[in-house]
């Protein structure tokens, strides 16, 4: 057998094995993505956004937001969150002169929030009211993660 | 010529066997995965039954409006008089409806039971059992209003 030929050889077989090698990481690729999914929940995060939505309605409906007690409103937050969920509320309160609307305070309530966990977010805006008219205007937002 | 002719079947013998080891390999994880796949499935099924069921209560009022006044002929229910506010008289007659009508009436395929509980866990309506603690089981919780108070909405589907 010449040189020519044995070096030709060669190449074909390295393309089939090239093939092959391809071939073998995109089924072990396709084996490994399906298995992840099979354990996957795909609605948990839904769960978890819709969650910190209810709880921030439910405060505001219940007027904890604008009352400014850490107190009250830490309470209210850890009996409102459903089981197995925790929560850092942030409300920052502005007022409107001079067509601008200027930081007045912000308050935090809640638990710290974490390292390396996958956090989800919802907020909600509200007015203060003194003697029938708008005082203040607030906006609150939630962090919301699975403990 | 002799060794040319040898060649053609070595090749084709380990394509063979490496071929048998990739279709054992793949009979082994399709055992593996299959059952795990079809339980995954189920309890995706459960979770959105549950979270479908959950989210139409909060945030709907039923169909028709006054769907309170004859709930066996209810097209949907929701017990929200607005968002995430849950009305009491819609609340007592899905409680009174008898447990088969408020499953076919809320579309579950499956077996469910809703419970209203105030935020220290008192119980205020239940519809359907809870589920035995050995059964496959999903629970949804919504937090929403009524009278003035949080309540969790729990809904649980079960196999």
């Amino acid at each position: 057998m010449s040189e020519k030929r044995k070096a030709m050889q060669g190449f074909v077989f390295s393309i089939d094995a090239t093939l092959s090698a391809f071939l073998l990481v995109l089924i072990l690729a396709t084996t490994v993505l399906l298995s992840a999914q099979a354990t996957g929940d795909p609605y948990g995060d839904l769960q978890i956004a819709r969650s910190g939505k209810d709880v921030l309605l439910a405060l505001d409906r219940q007027g904890m937001l604008g009352v400014g007690n850490a107190t009250a409103i830490g309470s209210a937050l850890n009996a409102t969150l459903p089981q197995g969920l925790s929560a850092h509320l942030s409300v920052s309160t502005y007022y409107y002169a001079n067509g601008t609307f200027n930081l007045l305070g912000m308050a935090e309530y809640g638990d710290a929030t974490p390292e390396g966990k996958s956090i989800w977010g919802a907020s909600r805006n509200f007015v203060g009211l003194r003697n029938g008219q708008v005082a203040n205007y607030s906006t609150a937002r939630m962090w919301i993660w699975q403990e | 010529m002799a060794r040319k002719g040898q060649g053609v079947p070595l090749d084709f013998v380990a394509g063979l066997f490496i071929f048998l080891v990739m279709l054992a390999y793949f009979l082994v994880l399709w055992d593996s995965y299959s059952g795990r796949y079809l339980e995954h499935a189920s309890s995706i099924d459960m979770e959105t039954t549950a979270i479908g069921i959950a989210d139409q209560l909060v945030s709907t009022g039923g169909s028709p409006s006054n769907w309170t006044a004859a709930p066996l002929s209810a097209q949907s229910i929701g017990l929200a008089w607005r968002q995430n506010e849950l009305d009491p008289y819609r609340l007592s007659a899905l409680a009174s409806l008898p447990y088969a009508n408020a499953k076919q009436i809320l579309g579950a395929g499956r077996e469910i039971a809703i419970k209203i509980e105030t935020l220290d866990g008192g119980r205020l309506a239940t519809v359907g059992n809870e589920p035995a603690s050995s059964s496959k089981a999903v629970e949804v919780t919504r937090v929403a209003m009524m009278n003035g108070s949080a309540v969790f909405v729990k809904v649980q589907t079960y196999e």
